[in-house]
């Protein structure tokens, strides 16, 4: 296939989950903050840190934060950005991907810019933040049952696979910078209710109370979302997959090479 | 008069523009003879019934995102071609004197551009004046002495025909360069078959739906010799902001073909290939829908990131063959136009089938005077723009407007010619008056390969504001779906 139309599925997949995982940190952030009293610089800034933003004055809230990372345009890594470059890089390639898969996403593209999109996002945060992580969801099953299995279909799932990987590194990351770890707080029934709400927000939960009844939240949650071997979300399923899919694409073929 | 719960029927109000020739009716009341079963069914439904369809129609094309893209932000705004559901008959034994008006039309400029850049017999012998040919826009001296696989130059061409008061088909312009509008004739012809399914069994229509594969079999056709089997065939677009893109995309799609942009190319040892995720693939066709200027940049425009370096220096070596071949614009430049019909009588010695409309040459002092003289009876055309741009149309021109396209055209002679106004045939069309006769041309689509194909029908372009002649999309026009009838009474 052409080298650019790779180029454009890998970043349509990885743009989609981008967002369904932003949508995933800033719901997750929201679940921890109705539990705890956390330092005002504590609560949102972490966010900024592990989306790679220090331009941000130290003391905005969580509105600014929200805002900055689901619209602002400027921010290339904002859910509407990412929505955006999602569709532009679709539009480039609407003769590889499904019909229906470019519908939907189109859809979403205008719904994103429409007032109904804003009125739900001041009226019902957390609907929102469900309705961001269903586009990925949404597009991800039209595809596979839509598209031809073949490379394009291949570079999309590594888009997905990487991006995914990097993000569950992300939230674990929001649990550090939460809660600066000193040692005498590890195992408090705080902690622990951090670990529950991280799992929660990568829907492990279930997962994980199935594959290791009765264990210690603290470590074991960790060990999940890092090791754990059948777990989607898990940063070695998804580095595994990836580099499953990236060692078929260097194998050499029948074809022959031209000089 | 109908009674107060009779439901007015959609053709009950129509009323002919009395100078016109009408596609559908000869006379108030009375269909010409081959449109009799067609009005027979549509003129059954109730203004309501029709409403109902179009807008099931209507659905049809904003759902399936069916767009043409109008140059203005980095976004590219997206619009959707307004469609007529009344569809624009022509009855089968016409239409077979048109395709072979066609054919015989392309045939002769097909040999006139392997003559001017071989030979140049036509100019030689004074049939044109050489000065026109060499000083056209269109005009490739990169071209001269080089002949492409088949001879062959014009692999696809859209020829706009208008009809007279007379009923008399004309021709309008040649487009054989990148011709649009293919697309959407497919495109029309599927949303009608789904909201009148049965009047297309009972009026027999000529089938639209293989112009992808005659024109893949065209393009492959014309292969270098030393391309595989089956040839690769690409088409190369400029990008998701072109007007065209949907159609580049649909194309690509329909034919089963990789739709390439410049980027996607290169050339090595004056051979072209395709940058894929295996290495490099050889590229034997490129259906290119981007013009001569933009091919090549170390050729033809430096600045252009269209194109291909050094793409020119494979086409010549004979490596690869594009479509249509580079400086036909030539064949459509508006001044030329004029002398096809004696390209047809000194190439073919046959007698022109189709006429031209009459055309006032400015390069001509004497036609320029004329036309200076006559400008409000006059349709003045810039002969290298296209889409309904560089036009005056006399009639409806101010005084002012007037005096400054004469002042144009005595600086520039040669950018212009002139003819007179031709009032378009015109067809039923819905609009917010309801069922009002509105002008229409008629583009047809030409495929020309080892043999030549004409789609039946082709694009029916309609103007939408009453009385306006203009039908082009980009000036607000519409489309219907053209129906070649086998067996109308």
């Amino acid at each position: 296939m052409i080298s650019r139309v790779a180029d454009h599925c890998f970043w349509l997949g990885r743009y989609l989950e981008r967002a369904e995982n932003i949508a995933r940190v800033l719901e997750v952030n929201q679940t921890l903050l109705l539990d705890f009293a956390v330092p005002l610089e504590q609560q949102w800034q972490p966010l900024l840190i592990i989306s790679g933003i220090h331009d941000m004055p130290e003391d905005a809230d969580g509105e600014t934060v929200q805002i900055h990372l689901t619209w602002e345009p400027s921010n290339h890594s904002s859910i509407a950005s990412s929505i955006s470059a999602a569709r532009e890089n679709a539009r480039n390639i609407r003769e590889v991907i499904s019909a229906e898969s470019w519908e939907r996403l189109n859809y979403y593209y205008l719904w994103m810019q429409s007032s109904q999109a804003r009125a739900l996002y001041h009226s019902d945060r957390n609907a929102f933040y469900s309705e961001i992580k269903h586009i990925n969801q949404l597009i991800t099953g039209i595809s596979e049952g839509t598209m031809s299995h073949g490379e394009a279909w291949e570079f999309f799932q590594l888009g997905k696979y990487l991006e995914r990987a990097g993000q569950t590194a992300r939230i674990l990351d929001v649990k550090y910078h939460i809660l600066l770890p000193t040692v005498d707080q590890v195992g408090t029934p705080v902690d622990n209710a951090h670990w529950v709400a991280i799992l929660m927000s990568c829907s492990g939960y279930e997962p994980f109370h199935k594959q290791r009844p009765g264990s210690d939240p603290g470590t074991a949650v960790s060990d999940f979302l890092i090791f754990d071997s059948i777990f989607p979300r898990s940063v070695r399923l998804s580095s595994t997959a990836s580099i499953v899919l990236a060692r078929r694409f260097i194998a050499p073929t029948s074809t022959s090479e031209a000089p | 008069m109908s009674g107060p719960d009779a439901e007015p029927l959609l053709f009950q109000d129509y009323k002919l523009n009395s100078k016109a020739w009408d596609e559908l009716f000869a006379a108030p009341g009375r269909p010409h003879g081959f449109c009799r079963v067609l009005l027979d069914r549509l003129g059954g439904l109730s203004v309501r019934e029709f409403l109902d369809r179009r807008t099931s129609a209507d659905l049809v094309f904003i759902n399936n995102g069916i767009t043409f893209s109008v140059y203005s932000d980095r976004r590219g705004t997206e619009k959707i071609f307004p469609f007529d559901l009344i569809p624009r008959p022509v009855y089968g034994a016409e239409w077979d004197r048109l395709e072979a008006g066609l054919i015989q039309r392309i045939r002769a400029l097909n040999i006139f551009l392997d003559d001017v850049y071989h030979d140049q017999r036509i100019l030689n012998e004074g049939v044109i004046p050489a000065a026109l040919v060499l000083e056209s826009k269109g005009f490739r001296p990169e071209m001269i002495g080089f002949s492409p696989p088949g001879k062959q130059y014009l692999h696809v061409v859209g020829t706009d025909l208008i009809r007279d008061p007379t009923g008399e088909f004309l021709v309008l312009e040649d487009n054989g360069r990148s011709p649009s509008g293919v697309s959407y004739v497919i495109e029309n012809r599927v949303v009608m078959k789904k909201v009148f399914p049965q009047l297309f069994q009972q009026c027999t229509v000529r089938r639209v739906e293989d112009y992808p594969r005659h024109l893949w079999e065209a393009l492959s056709s014309v292969a270098p010799p030393s391309a595989d089997d089956p040839p690769t065939v690409v088409l190369l677009s400029p990008g998701p902001y072109n007007s065209a893109y949907f159609e580049h995309s649909f194309l690509a799609r329909h034919m089963g073909i990789e739709l390439v942009f410049g980027q996607d190319l290169f050339v090595q040892d004056e051979q072209v290939f395709l940058r894929t995720t295996r290495g490099p693939e050889r590229v034997d066709v490129i259906y290119r829908r981007i013009d001569d200027d933009f091919l090549d940049p170390k050729c033809f425009r430096p600045d252009s990131l269209l194109g291909v370096p050094d793409l020119m220096k494979a086409y010549r070596a004979g490596n690869v063959t594009l479509a249509n071949a580079v400086g036909t614009g030539v064949a459509d430049d508006k001044a030329i136009y004029p002398f096809v019909e004696d390209m047809i009588r000194f190439y073919l010695s046959e007698e022109p089938i189709l006429r031209n409309v009459p055309t006032y040459i400015c390069a001509r002092p004497d036609d320029l005077a004329y036309v200076v003289n006559h400008l409000p009876e006059l349709v003045v055309k810039a002969v290298n723009e296209s889409g309904g741009y560089g036009m005056l149309m006399g009639p409806w021109a101010s005084s002012q407007q007037c005096s400054e396209f004469a002042r144009n055209l005595r600086s520039n002679p040669r950018n212009y010619i002139a003819q007179p106004v031709v009032t378009l045939s015109t067809s039923p069309t819905w609009t917010d008056e309801g069922l009002a006769p509105r002008h229409v041309d008629l583009r047809p689509y030409i495929v020309s390969g080892a043999s030549t194909w004409v789609l039946p029908g082709g694009l029916t372009r309609t103007a939408l504001v009453k009385g306006s002649l203009v039908v082009n999309s980009s000036q607000g026009g519409g489309s219907k779906d053209t129906w070649v009838m086998e067996n109308g009474r």
